[in-house]
Parts: structure tokens; sequence; C-alpha cells
């Protein structure tokens, strides 16, 4: 969609020299001077260029809003429907996800000794709104883009986007990423960090150590970690560049 | 138009667990944990595929019912989904796992599974599991009881009294987030500093000053823990090590924190 917003105001832009031929028209001068040199026109226009640019920013600026305002009613509506969904529910025992397979991700942890028999179904239930809102948020970057496969980088869109999806950043690779972000207005401030990564080896492994760097940092704080103190200096060494991606970021 | 990223920058990322996997296989030479660090690896690596992720036609099928009849799904698209559910539930299952070790109970609940989505920020699931749950056990209090023991009773009744309470709050997820960021921001490290405290016998003194930051220690990867912990058991603290740590440390901010929060 947002390509599609440049077409729109270049057609704007087209049509701004009729309203600035107007102001020119009560002096008789200067209603000579346009039509013999388009040129010299144009260079007594730079307060009326600027003020096109501005006309341009302001209607993608609405737009953009626009569009935030109509993907923030579907999510809405998303909730609305999911709790009138459970609350029409029948039938406990058709789940949509294998609850054998959910108990065998839980035990993939070997802290988790004991889980409850309501466990895994309360999560088959939370695992299909997780999929349904990250479809549903991938899917608005798929229209976006005027397309109608959902692909890999509408995910990695929508989990950029999406502060409780931080936990699947690595998921994505590093690449879907880079495309996301130059792609997106929204995501400007992004790819100069990213891209700082890629310049490492575009790894990520090298994503981690600023992660692990910054827990290594509440650890010392807290002065409870001292027998992983030793295992945290590799880390370090390796992440001097990456903190400061962090405080890039966070600025 | 830089407004929706700005909070999306200043979020602190939490860390990956699967990464911290990896390098448990590795470390499969300390021998004080090597028996536990073995398990692991073998764990990991009877997994199979198949296994660890949910069956691509049930996440498909619930891909398609909240896109248009026209839409297309890649496969590779398919394939992130899995990957995406599975990371979702060994992330909220650490959360909720952290919160059974603090209050030192073995079962992890349905209770605890809705606990832990709150802690994490998706607090727009907690009132519709909320009221899935309670519709659960409507349907079938006589299976509800059979399962549960006094104790598990007990819990599963204030858990269900506790729940209703988040209904009311249907606020967008975006303000939560912000709220809830710089609490999170201490918490995911804290939790990170704690993680290896449980596991060695003489720490047991650490673990009843850590249990504020254990009870989020799941967002840190439970393998990572384990090699550290491993790297505890065979280098022992040193002054000097702690001091070289401090001083290399880039992030005086979350050190403030830490030290605020403990």
């Amino acid at each position: 969609m947002e390509p599609s917003s440049q077409p729109q105001p270049m057609m704007g832009v087209g049509s701004q020299p009729y309203p600035a031929a107007a102001p020119y028209v009560p002096v008789p001068g200067s209603l000579a001077v346009p039509p013999g040199s388009q040129p010299a026109a144009a260079f007594p226009n730079p307060t009326q260029l600027s003020a096109q640019h501005q006309m341009v920013y302001q209607q993608a600026q609405q737009f953009h809003q626009q569009l935030q305002q109509q993907q923030e009613q579907q999510l809405r509506e998303f909730w609305t429907t999911q709790m009138d969904e459970i609350k029409q529910a029948n039938d406990f025992k058709i789940h949509t996800l294998p609850l054998a397979r959910i108990k065998k991700i839980m035990k993939a942890d070997e802290d988790v000794r004991m889980i409850s028999a309501e466990a895994p179904v309360v999560f088959a239930k939370a695992c299909e709104v997780f999929i349904l809102e990250l479809t549903l948020r991938s899917w608005m970057h798929t229209e976006e883009n005027k397309r109608r496969t959902l692909q890999k980088n509408d995910i990695a869109a929508a989990i950029t986007r999406t502060d409780i999806y931080d936990f699947l950043v690595d998921i994505i690779p590093r690449d879907e990423m880079k495309e996301e972000g130059l792609g997106h207005n929204p995501i400007v401030g992004l790819p100069p960090a990213m891209g700082a990564p890629a310049d490492h080896g575009s790894h990520p492994y090298y994503y981690v150590p600023a992660q692990q760097v910054q827990g290594a940092g509440m650890m010392y704080g807290g002065q409870q970690g001292h027998p992983v103190t030793y295992m945290w200096q590799t880390p370090q060494g390796q992440a001097a560049e990456p903190p400061e991606e962090e405080q890039q970021q966070s600025a | 138009m830089n407004n929706p990223q700005n909070p999306k920058a200043s979020a602190p990322c939490t860390l990956p667990p699967e990464l911290p996997k990896e390098a448990v296989a590795t470390d499969e030479a300390p021998p004080p944990m090597g028996n536990n660090n073995n398990t692991e690896s073998a764990t990991a690596t009877m997994v199979r595929e198949q296994d660890r992720l949910m069956p691509v036609a049930n996440v498909s099928r619930i891909m398609r019912q909240v896109l248009p009849p026209y839409a297309k799904i890649s496969d590779d698209a398919k394939e992130v989904i899995q990957e995406c559910v599975s990371e979702f539930i060994s992330f909220v299952t650490g959360e909720a796992n952290e919160r059974c070790h603090t209050e030192r109970r073995k079962t992890v609940t349905s209770e605890d599974i809705v606990w832990a989505m709150s802690r994490l920020g998706f607090d727009d699931y907690v009132a519709p599991l909320g009221a899935f749950l309670q519709r659960m056990r409507d349907d079938s209090d006589h299976g509800g009881e059979e399962r549960g023991g006094p104790a598990g009773r007990g819990g599963s009744r204030r858990g269900s009294s506790s729940l209703p309470l988040h209904c009311p709050q249907q606020m967008h997820h975006l303000h939560p987030a912000v709220c809830r960021r710089p609490h999170q921001s201490v918490s995911p490290a804290a939790g990170y500093a704690v993680r290896p405290v449980p596991r060695p016998m003489p720490a047991s003194g650490y673990r009843m000053q850590g249990g504020d930051h254990r009870s989020v220690g799941g967002v840190a990867p439970c393998s990572y823990g384990g090699a550290l912990v491993q790297a505890g058991g065979t280098q022992h603290v040193v002054g000097f090590h702690d001091d070289e740590a401090s001083s290399s440390s880039e992030n005086p901010p979350p050190e403030g924190r830490a030290a605020g929060s403990n």
C-alpha cells in the first residue's frame, strides 16, 4: 500500500503547477516570463517547492496514520472475536494442536518436572491464538506490499514491529530483517543497527553476545552470579561493539 | 511514522534459549556436571525434527482462519510459524516453571501458564484464556476434581479467582508493553543472574535471596544455565575475575537497575 501512496503524491505534484501559475496572473509582467522560459520560472519557486514537499509529506503521514488505525481496528476485532469464540465453545475435547507434542516441547526443558493435565490444553488454545495473531500481523505486511502470498519476510516484519515477539528475533534470519528494514519507513531507525551485525558476518550468533553482555551486566550488578563470572569473559571479549549497537537502538 | 519504531528500538531484547543449548552441546567436557550435560545433549539429539514442531497441517489450518480466502501461504512462512510456536511454548513454559520453583511446587499448572504469559507481555491472552479455563472447568467439574489433589485444587481455585481481575483489562497490548518495559528490562537479566543458583547444593542460601528474580529466570535459557553452573563447578570464584568483569561491563544502566531491584 505504501508504494501506491507514492504515485498519488506524484500526481498531486503534477497538478501543483496550475495553482502555482494562478498567483502570477495578476502581474502582467511576470505572466510573460513563465511561458517563455520554464527554467527561469523554476528558480523563483523555491518556497512553493518546499510547500509541495510539505504537502507530499503530510499526505504520506496521513496515509500512514490511517493505515495504522485500520490495523489497530483489525487487531481489536481479532481479540473480540477470540473472546466470543471461547464463550460459545461447546466441546473442549477437540484440540487444534496435539497435546502430546505440546507436552513433549514443554518437557524439553529439563527443569520442568511435572505438568498438570490442564496445562497442555491451555497451551493448545494459547498457541492457536498466538498463531492467529502472528498470522494477522504478518498479513498486514503482505497487504502493505500489495501481495497475496504470505511470505517469510512478512513474518519477520511482524516480529520486528511487535514488542511481545522479541523472543522470536533469533528465529528470523538476518537477511529477512534487512529486507524488511529496507522496505519500510517506520523501521528506518533499524537498518543502521542491523547493518552493523551484517558487517560482522550476518550471523545470528553475533546478535546474541550483545544480549549476553546485557545479562552479564545485570548479573554483576546483582552480585549473585559469581560462579558464572568466568563464563562471561569470553562473550564480552567478542561483544566489544554490540553493546554500542544496543545503546544506539535505545537512543 | 517513526513513533511506532521508537518503543521497539528502546525495548531491550530478551535472550534466546536456542543458541545456549548449542553452547551446552559444546561443553560436554566438564566432568562435575558431565552427567546432566550428557543427558541434556542426548535429550536434545533424541528430539526429532517432527517432534520438535507443531504439525504443519494444523498450523496451516489455523493460519487460514484469520486470512482472506484468496490468501496464499508460502511453505517457508509455514515453517517459520512452526518454529515460532515451539519457541512460544518453551518461552512461556520456562517462565511458568520458574514460578513453580519460587513457590516450591513441582507441577506446572494452567494458572502458571496464564500467569507466565501476563508476565511476558501477552496481556491480551489473559482474558481469553481465563474464560477458556473457566468454561473448561464448568464443562467437566468431575474431571477437574479427579485430576487435582488437595494442594493442586486449592491452587486452581486461587488461580481461577485471580484471573477475572484481568478480564476488564482489554487494553491494547502496546500500552501494557510500554508500562511493562522498564520492569522487563530488569527482569530477564536478573533472571540470568539467578539462573545457575538453584543447581549447586552449597548455593541454597542464594536461592532464598534470589526468590524475586527467579520468577523471571525462565527467560534465561536453562541449558545455558547448566553450562554456567558447570563452569562455576570447575572454576572457583575469584575476586580478580569479578573485578575484571565489573570493569569490562559496558551497561551501567542495567547494573543500576539490578542494584535498585536488589
